[in-house]
C-alpha cells in the first residue's frame, strides 16, 4: 500500500513539475530577443561588436538638416532629442544602425528617418582602433524625457545579439514640465 | 497487494546488476553521441560561415583558393587624406587572380576581403572619399558576376581605413564561401 | 480624425508641389498621374511603438477608372513618404491616390477605415503585433474642386 501511494506521489510530482515547466517556458520571441547590456550614462557600454558611451543629450524645437544638398527645416509636434554618442568597434569593422528612445512608461520611439543621411547620422560605420562620434535623433513628446532609456543596437532585427540599454540622466525641467534647456534650431550637419 | 517478500540474492539479481552496470557504461557513450548528432549540422554550418583557420601565403607567390589562383599584387597606404580622421591610414590591397573554375558565383559566395592584424582585429572594406580603385580593378563581388572565363586574370582591389598603430602588422586576407573555415592570409610586401 | 477634406488636384497646375518631385528612393511622392485624390487626416499613434501601419488604414471604398489602389502617404509637414508615426505624437498625413488622366471623379467619395486586432503573442514568432485587418466603417466626403478647374 505504501509502495503504491509512494509511486502515485512521485508521478503526481512529476506531472506538476512538467506542467510548471510548460507554463513558464518563455515564448519564442523572448528566447531569441536581443540580450540587454544595462548601463548608466556615465559608463561606456560594451555590446557584442561595439562599445557606446552617451556624451550629451540636447533638446531642440526644430532641426536644420540637408536633403540632397538643399537645406531643410524639420519641425515637430513634440521636441527633438539629439543624443551625441562615442562609438568604438571591439574587434571587427561593424555598423551601429539602430537606436530607440524608450520612455518612462515603456513607449518605444524609433530614431527618426526625417533627417536623411550625413556622416554624423546613422548608420554609423565604425572601424576597430578608430572610435568616432555620432548622433542619434528622436522625435518625442515632452512627457517622455524624464526616466527614459536609450537602446542602441547594430541592426533592427538581431536575435540574440546584444543591445545596449543606457538609462538617460535626469533632465532639468521647467514649471510646465518641458525641458529647461531647449535649443531653437539644432543643425545636424555641424561637426559633433 | 504485494505478497512477495524480498527474496535472497540469487542468479536473477546478479544478472540485473551486470546489465545495470552495462547500461551505465553505455550512457557514458550514448550521451556524447546523442549530443554530437544533435549539434552536427550546427557545427557544419558554423564552420561553413566563419573564417577560422588561416593559410599563409608568402609574398610574391600565389595560392589556389576557391578554384582560382590568388596572388597579392600590392599593399599601399596613404596618410592625411581628406575626410579621414587624424590617426587613420587609408590602405589599398590589390590582388591578381587567375580564374581556374569559372563557377565563381558558387565557389566565391560571400567573398570577404579583409585586413587582419597581429591582435586579431579585422577591418572590412570601407570606401575612402577621394580614393579611386586602380584602372580596371573591380571589387570581389563585381568579379563574381563579371562572367570571367577560365584563364582570365582579374584585378581585384579593396580600400580600407585602419588606425596608424595597426599598419605595422596588418595583412590582407581573403575568405570565400566554398573554402570556409579556411582563409588565405598574405604576407606583406617587403618594405 | 478631425477636419478631413478631399481635394482633387491637376498635376499640371501644381507645378511647385508635385513637379518632378521624385528625388530618391521613396522619399517624396512621384505623381506620374494627371489627377490625384488627396485625403488629409490627423492621425495619432496609440500603440506602444513607432509604426508605419497607418498606411493601410484608409482606402478608397470605390474604384475610380483604372487607378486608385494603393495610396502614397506623406507627412504634410515636409512631404516625406511614410515616415514612422510615433506614440502620442499626432501628425497630419496626406493620402494621395494617383489616377490616370481623364478619370471621372464623382462629387462625393467614400473611404473605408481598416482596423487590426492586437495579439500579445502571434502564431509564428510568439511576438506581439497587430493582425487580421478588417473594415470597421466607411465615411463619405464631398470632393473639393472639380477635375476641370485649377487646384486651390
Amino acid at each position: 500500500m505504501r509502495g503504491r501511494l509512494g509511486n502515485l506521489a512521485v508521478a503526481l510530482a512529476a506531472v506538476a513539475l512538467c506542467y510548471a515547466m510548460m507554463v513558464t517556458k518563455p515564448h519564442y520571441a523572448d528566447l531569441i530577443a536581443p540580450i540587454p547590456v544595462h548601463a548608466t550614462m556615465k559608463e561606456t557600454v560594451t555590446a557584442r561588436t561595439f562599445g557606446v558611451h552617451v556624451d550629451k543629450v540636447t533638446f531642440a524645437r526644430a532641426l536644420q538638416a540637408e536633403h540632397f544638398g538643399e537645406p531643410k527645416l524639420l519641425t515637430t509636434g513634440g521636441v527633438w532629442a539629439i543624443v551625441a554618442v562615442s562609438l568604438s568597434a571591439n574587434s571587427t569593422s561593424t555598423t551601429v544602425g539602430e537606436a530607440v528612445w524608450r520612455g518612462p512608461t515603456g513607449l518605444d520611439y524609433r530614431m527618426t528617418e526625417r533627417v536623411g543621411f550625413s556622416p554624423g547620422l546613422p548608420p554609423h560605420a565604425v572601424e576597430p582602433g578608430l572610435p568616432k562620434r555620432g548622433l542619434f535623433v528622436f522625435e518625442i513628446p515632452s512627457d517622455q524625457i524624464q526616466g527614459a532609456t536609450l537602446l542602441v543596437a547594430g541592426r533592427r532585427f538581431a536575435p540574440l545579439d546584444s543591445e545596449a540599454m543606457i538609462a538617460i540622466d535626469d533632465v532639468p525641467l521647467d514649471a510646465a514640465g518641458e525641458p529647461r534647456d531647449v535649443v531653437g534650431i539644432y543643425n545636424v550637419g555641424e561637426p559633433i | 497487494m504485494s505478497a512477495v517478500t524480498a527474496a535472497a540474492p540469487g542468479p536473477e539479481t546478479a544478472r540485473e546488476r551486470r546489465w545495470r552496470r552495462r547500461s551505465l557504461v553505455a550512457l557514458v557513450l550514448l550521451v556524447p553521441v546523442a549530443f554530437g548528432e544533435m549539434s552536427w549540422s550546427s557545427v557544419v554550418s558554423l564552420l561553413g560561415n566563419e573564417d577560422l583557420v588561416a593559410r599563409d601565403v608568402a609574398w610574391g607567390s600565389s595560392a589556389t583558393f576557391g578554384g582560382s589562383d590568388w596572388r597579392l599584387a600590392d599593399l599601399k597606404g596613404g596618410r592625411g587624406l581628406d575626410g579621414l580622421p587624424a590617426n587613420a591610414v587609408a590602405v589599398e590591397a590589390d590582388f591578381a587572380v587567375t580564374v581556374g573554375s569559372p563557377d565563381l558565383q558558387n565557389l566565391w559566395s560571400r567573398c570577404k576581403l579583409m585586413l587582419v592584424d597581429a591582435d586579431g582585429r579585422i577591418w572590412l572594406p570601407s570606401s575612402v572619399p577621394g580614393l579611386r580603385l586602380p584602372e580596371g580593378a573591380v571589387s570581389c563581388n563585381s568579379a563574381m558576376f563579371s562572367g570571367a572565363k577560365a584563364g582570365d586574370v582579374l584585378k581585384i582591389s579593396e580600400t580600407f581605413t585602419v588606425p596608424e598603430n595597426a599598419t605595422k602588422t596588418i595583412r590582407p586576407a581573403v575568405g570565400l564561401g566554398g573554402e570556409r573555415p579556411y582563409y588565405l592570409r598574405f604576407d606583406r610586401p617587403p618594405p | 480624425m478631425s477636419e478631413d477634406r478631399t481635394t482633387v488636384l491637376e498635376n499640371s497646375t501644381e507645378e511647385d508641389e508635385y513637379d518632378d518631385d521624385y528625388r530618391g528612393p521613396g522619399r517624396w511622392i512621384a505623381l506620374a498621374a494627371a489627377v490625384a485624390v488627396v485625403l488629409e487626416a490627423d492621425l495619432t499613434n496609440r500603440t506602444a511603438e513607432s509604426t508605419k501601419d497607418y498606411v493601410d488604414t484608409l482606402r478608397l471604398a470605390e474604384q475610380i477608372g483604372q487607378g486608385g489602389d494603393q495610396p502614397s502617404v506623406a507627412l504634410t509637414r515636409d512631404s516625406i513618404l511614410s515616415p514612422d508615426l510615433h506614440p502620442n505624437l499626432p501628425e497630419r498625413m496626406a493620402y494621395v491616390w494617383a489616377l490616370p488622366g481623364g478619370a471621372d471623379v464623382p462629387e462625393r467619395l467614400s473611404f473605408a477605415v481598416s482596423a487590426k486586432t492586437y495579439k500579445p503573442r502571434d502564431n509564428l514568432y510568439g511576438a506581439p503585433g497587430w493582425f487580421n485587418p478588417h473594415d470597421v466603417g466607411t465615411f463619405t466626403l464631398a470632393v473639393a474642386g472639380t477635375s476641370g478647374a485649377a487646384a486651390p
